[in-house]
């Protein structure tokens, strides 16, 4: 382990990513103490001023949106809940995709058949209807959010998962494993896992982003979390209408994503080249 | 002089192009989406601007909204609960089908038929009999003095449509075919729709030779598109942008009023706050709709006082908003027993394209956490809306909506809000379904209006809704165009000229 937090410290693509995904992670667990304003504080006579270089007021670095709040304190806030989203879809849907993966290719057989007949299933439903049945069920929310997009989302690990699962399950390391009488479940969390996280969290990396971007989708439908708390997707998104004369109000929040969606994927780059067992020297 | 054949080529390509620009009348609309159904009894708001064009109703309105023959000629009430419409002759429909009392009847009873999509413009109509082959009596429950007014929507298509497999109209869509003044062509699902002129149009060809429907989902796209010449026509711009599109020496912006109310309903119907009535005029109070709309639409909105609105029969001019008076507000709440303030759940739909919908109900609910009103804004998809709406009541105690007046006349909007039943309504007022009832069947005109300004002064004073205001509709419209708006906000093209 310690082994894998020296390579990651050595890492150019690590220490890159981290650098990018700083003011993002700052901007989250501190935005209470940074913010200059409350996210939600609206001044409608001071409405849509452009940032600071552009001739906008000196209290609103990064301009106003529509309804005269602050752009900077509602993308330091839009972090929290952005990165909470990105974060908990990807952990769960990470979770159950790599646990069907796994099962699917390593036991195959009729097994194998049942879970990836329910992985064409949601393949076979476009990710917004989907979204829109489960919606209607539940009430819009913010975990109720999450719970959908990881529903919608699993189904990239579970592939791949299986794939991978099934190419290794022929190999030498596994077949001794399996001579010397391991118990399956200590041959996928010993053998067969560690060897597919790479592939497993590059996926993760892209989905990060994805879901933020999903997030958005959902919540201009009126799927998603109530306008009153502010996520960079809803802001880039409010801002849409206003694009043709005020640039600000979707550029900021969509600097901030491509930023941190672009750390996520280094930091992703640095973790595989860390663990992956291929890479070993 | 040597000419080489590059420049040739171009040159005659550039002939040809400018040629076809002057021979070519077509004029290219941005929509956002194609029309859900062009059948002429299932055609919703989403279809309405194309259906307009391929189809013709029973009657008409002018721009100025004066009512006018169409396929009736004229009509007359015969008795109490029958009009009798004479049918123009000799009109035929784009594949030939012959026009007659006979295909009318079909119309309206098919119009009639139980969960029909536009059941309720007919909901006052008990049938149809032919005299003879150009004469049809309509009967209503009791006198409808409107039934002229509605049979504009009465859109007609030919006696064919029936033939349609399983009757649900998917033949038909594919083909729609009617009398209007201009012909399908043909309809790629996310590209465009495209009519061609009918010239034997029993009302003269109309000057445009086509009209192109083109889908353009994103209004910046839309915008974009009308200042460099690629579309003629769109319907929203933005205030922000009106002097863009007005130097652009491409195209210029029409505004004018729309007919549709933008309200807050209550309900009344389910256990919360709202049902007492100092709660509900506290809220009216608590709302400075003046600095929204000058702020957040950049003034192209009109205050509502109730959902009449001027343009109405019987609008009454005396019956003014609440004014905006937080510390009243914040007393009638106390007095009402919530000294520390109530929250109330409240539903919208964000994706409904309205300007800055959004924006302005974020504005209303900052206004009222100051008094103590704190709404829980709850965005719902358009379909799930409608369903809890229209369908199953399981909307929130209190939702943003919206209604369009048709034919300048109350009567819809007042029964689809207030009356008892109605199907946006969650409230139960005796006395106002007895003043609903008594303007709906009654000829003669002053008599309504008055009922109409009495039922104002009762709305407004039972705090039933938290009106908003009606905004103004800014078109984006080519200056090869001489177009003029409407009334009613529906878009007719075959009046269209073009400048030279």
């Amino acid at each position: 382990m310690s082994n894998v937090l020296a390579k990651l410290v050595r890492s150019p693509l690590f220490i890159a990513g981290v650098i990018f995904l700083a003011p993002a992670i700052a901007f989250a667990i501190g935005a209470q103490w940074i913010a200059p304003h409350d996210p939600n504080e609206q001044v409608l006579s001071l409405r849509l001023r452009p940032p600071v270089w552009q001739g906008g007021d000196a209290g609103h670095l990064l301009g106003t949106d529509a309804l005269g709040r602050d752009m900077l304190s509602r993308v330091i806030y839009g972090a929290r809940v952005s990165l909470l989203i990105g974060v908990a879809v990807v952990v769960i849907s990470g979770l159950l995709g790599t646990l069907v993966g796994v099962l699917a290719g390593y036991f195959g057989g009729w097994l194998d058949n049942l879970l990836m007949r329910i992985v064409d299933t949601f393949l076979a439903f476009p990710f917004l209807l989907l979204a829109l049945a489960v919606m209607a069920v539940l009430k819009p929310g913010l975990w109720n959010l999450i719970m959908v997009l990881a529903l919608t989302s699993w189904v990239p690990y579970a592939r791949v998962a299986r794939v991978r699962a099934r190419a290794l399950k022929g190999t030498e390391f596994v077949e001794a494993a399996q001579a010397l009488a391991a118990k399956p479940l200590a041959i996928m969390g010993r053998h067969i896992l560690p060897n597919i996280s790479s592939s497993l969290v590059v996926i993760a990396c892209f989905e990060i982003g994805a879901a933020m971007l999903a997030e958005s989708t959902l919540s201009f439908l009126g799927l998603g979390i109530s306008p009153d708390i502010p996520t960079w997707g809803m802001t880039l998104n409010q801002g849409r209408s206003y694009l043709l004369f005020a640039w600000w109000p979707t550029t900021i929040p969509g600097i901030f994503i491509l930023l941190t969606v672009f750390g996520v994927n280094l930091v992703g780059d640095g973790i595989r080249d860390a663990t992956d067992p291929r890479t070993r020297r | 002089m040597r000419i080489s054949p590059g420049k040739l080529a171009l040159s005659i390509l550039l002939l040809l192009i400018t040629g076809l620009g002057l021979a070519q009348k077509d004029i290219v609309i941005g929509a956002d989406t194609n029309g859900e159904h062009y059948d002429p009894q299932r055609g919703l708001s989403g279809s309405a601007h194309i259906m307009m064009a391929m189809f013709d109703g029973l009657t008409r309105l002018d721009p100025d909204g004066t009512l006018r023959p169409s396929l009736a000629e004229s009509w007359e009430l015969v008795n109490n609960n029958t009009w009798r419409f004479t049918i123009r002759q000799g009109v035929k429909f784009h594949n030939g089908e012959s026009l007659d009392a006979n295909v009318v009847k079909l119309n309206i009873d098919r119009l009639i038929t139980p969960h029909q999509t536009r059941a309720s413009l007919g909901s006052t109509v008990t049938g149809a009999t032919v005299v003879d082959d150009y004469t049809i009596d309509i009967t209503t429950v009791d006198t409808d003095p409107l039934l002229p007014s509605k049979a504009t929507g009465f859109l007609i298509g030919p006696a064919s449509m029936e033939q349609d497999p399983d009757n649900d109209s998917t033949e038909f869509n594919r083909h729609p075919i009617g009398t209007g003044p201009f012909k399908f062509v043909e309809d790629v699902p996310g590209e465009y729709i495209r009519l061609e002129a009918n010239p034997d149009h029993w009302n003269g060809a109309p000057e445009a030779t086509s009209l192109t429907f083109r889908i353009i989902p994103d209004r910046s796209v839309q915008l974009a598109e009308l200042i460099s010449g690629g579309v003629d026509f769109i319907e929203n711009v933005t205030p922000e942008l009106i002097d863009l599109v007005n130097r652009s020496d491409v195209a210029h912006v029409v505004q004018t009023g729309s007919a549709i109310s933008h309200t807050i309903v209550f309900r009344q119907d389910v256990e919360s706050p709202l049902q007492d009535k100092r709660v509900r005029q506290a809220i009216n109070y608590g709302v400075d709709i003046d600095t929204i709309i000058d702020n957040v639409l950049s003034g192209y909105a009109t205050p509502l006082a109730t959902v009449v609105l001027p343009i109405a029969l019987g609008y009454n001019p005396d019956v003014t908003r609440y004014p905006y008076d937080p510390e009243r507000a914040r007393e009638l709440l106390a007095e009402a027993g919530y000294p520390d303030g109530v929250a109330i759940e409240f539903d919208f739909t964000p994706s409904i394209g309205e300007l800055y919908n959004t924006e302005v109900l974020q504005a209303i609910a900052r206004q009222l956490e100051g008094v103590g009103i704190k709404l829980h804004l709850n965005s719902l998809e358009y379909g799930i809306a409608i369903q809890r709406v229209y369908g199953d009541d399981t909307v929130n105690p209190a939702f943003r909506w919206q209604w369009k007046t048709w034919y300048n006349d109350p009567d819809s909007i007042l029964y689809g809000f207030f009356s008892t039943g109605g199907s946006a309504s969650y409230v139960s007022y005796p006395e106002i379904d007895d003043m609903l009832h008594r303007a709906r069947y009654n000829l003669d005109n002053e008599e309504r209006a008055q009922i109409y300004r009495d039922l104002q002064v009762i709305i407004k004073e039972e705090a039933i809704h938290l009106p908003l205001y009606n905004l103004q509709t800014l078109y984006g419209v080519s200056d090869r165009l001489d177009w003029q708006p409407r009334v009613d906000g529906r878009l007719y093209f075959a009046q269209t000229k073009f400048r030279d």
